[in-house]
């Protein structure tokens, strides 16, 4: 059960004539009902999270598959689960985490634009996971704190020059987990990653790399694909 | 440190070399746009048609691939290529003898052109693209009392000057560097050459001068599925 100590901080009031201070403090820890409770999948709380297929991150400023759309075969990341109860995630950022993976650079890893060709996806931050609703053995969830850098660059064959498109991508995923295969399904219709500092080599070119593969700054993102958890956390 | 002194006198004798002879030193960088290219090559699938004003007739452009090189420093496309399947093709010469022939095109040059944004929506893009095709027709034939029969215009008719086609994003349409889009244009036919005059009964010689040059052509092409090579 979530344990929820309230307190409320001195509240100060103007009278007239003088200053009136009151200060209110919550009786007893206040325990609210679990929304759901998951059960590590091994002996340990430890878990890998690989792709299960490729996974897609697009520029969905105009909808999914009609912008940039950066595919990678490989995600291998280590976090941990947090077993017990949870309160359901109410909004788009989860506060009380089923289970977190912390991404390093390398761990997305060959990654590919039609356009471009070869891309680096670099992650980082702490990566949270969090059930907003329960269906079976898993639920609807979202994957809070996503960070990406995506590093594009044209190389000349010819002359070796290169110009370069960077841009980081930062929110939520959504997805669907399903406790019994561990699989964190992404659902590509949710735009939750904003992209900023796009940046461009060739800022003064009539079509700059990123605005040629049509990158903007502020342009929403998603993701696409299958997230394999192992061991496999399961939800009740 | 030695290949550095050197590099220090040898600075010194250029400048002061350059002093003598009232010339100035070496200006700062190029303005990136004038650093060597760096190219970005893409393919798309095409297919589209092609109007033939003077004999009224609608060829299909079968699917074919095209490939096109981007210098992404200017936004030009500076080179490119796009085969044209040849098309067997029927039509009423005059406006009532049923008439068929192979169209054979062979580009001349590379394709050339630009990348830039649209002026009504920054953020979508437009293209232009110049091409030239030499235009060969071979195995003619006319429809004469109710039987194909080949008309002999020879091995070598074909324009006697490339056909210059230029073809653009239309006007309130925008280009997509990954699924594409359409280009239109319209293109002038000059004079064919190499090609013997045929004999229609009934009519007499004809000349393929007679028939087909003209600036009432045009053409559209559907681009897709942009990607790396």
């Amino acid at each position: 059960m979530i344990k929820i100590k309230r307190t409320l901080a001195a509240v100060a009031v103007a009278g007239v004539g003088g200053v009136t201070a009151f200060t209110m403090t919550a009786g007893p820890a206040l325990a609210l009902p679990a929304d759901y409770t998951v059960t590590s999948g091994g002996s340990t709380n430890d878990v890998t999270a690989n792709n299960l297929g490729p996974l897609e991150f697009q520029d969905t400023y105009y909808g999914w598959n009609t912008g940039a759309a950066m595919v990678c075969d490989t995600l291998d990341a280590d976090g941990e689960v947090f077993p017990g109860d949870h309160a359901f995630t109410t909004g788009s950022t989860v506060t009380d985490a089923a289970g977190q993976v912390t991404p390093a650079a390398g761990d997305l890893d060959d990654c590919t634009n039609t356009v471009v060709g070869d891309v680096e996806l670099t992650p980082s931050g702490t990566w949270k996971l969090g059930l907003s609703s329960k269906s079976g053995n898993g639920g609807t969830g979202y994957l809070s704190g996503v960070q990406v850098h995506l590093h594009g660059d044209v190389v000349d064959p010819v002359t070796g020059n290169t110009e370069t498109c960077d841009a980081d991508a930062a929110g939520t995923l959504k997805g669907t987990y399903d406790g019994t295969t561990g699989q964190l399904t992404l659902d590509h219709t949710y735009n939750g990653l904003t992209l900023t500092n796009v940046t461009s080599s060739n800022p003064t070119a009539p079509v700059p790399l990123c605005d040629n593969v049509g990158i903007y700054e502020g342009d929403p993102a998603a993701g696409d694909g299958v997230v394999q958890l192992t061991p496999a956390p399961s939800i009740s | 440190m030695r290949k550095r002194s050197s590099f220090v006198r040898l600075g010194a004798a250029v400048a002061a070399l350059s002093a003598l002879l009232g010339l100035p030193l070496t200006s700062a960088p190029a303005a990136h746009a004038d650093d060597p290219a760096v190219t970005l090559t893409t393919l798309y699938d095409a297919e589209g048609s092609s109007t033939i004003g003077s004999i009224g007739v609608t060829m299909p452009i079968d699917p074919t691939l095209l490939t096109e090189t981007l210098d992404v420093n200017t936004s030009n496309i500076i080179d490119g290529t796009m085969p044209i399947p040849s098309q067997r093709t029927q039509f009423d010469a005059f406006g009532f003898i049923p008439m068929r022939a192979t169209v054979s095109l062979t580009q001349v040059g590379p394709i050339t052109g630009t990348l830039r944004k649209s002026p009504t929506n920054p953020r979508d893009l437009v293209i232009t693209s110049d091409v030239a095709y030499t235009i060969r027709l071979s195995d003619v034939e006319a429809k004469v009392f109710g039987v194909w029969t080949p008309m002999f215009v020879g091995d070598h008719c074909r324009t006697a000057d490339p056909v210059q086609i230029h073809v653009a994003t239309p006007a309130g349409e925008s280009f997509n560097v990954f699924t594409g889009g359409t280009v239109e244009g319209t293109y002038t036919i000059g004079n064919f050459t190499g090609c013997h005059a045929f004999f229609i009964p009934g009519l007499g010689s004809v000349a393929v001068n007679a028939l087909v040059p003209g600036s009432d052509n045009a053409i559209s092409l559907q681009l897709s599925n942009g990607r790396h090579p």
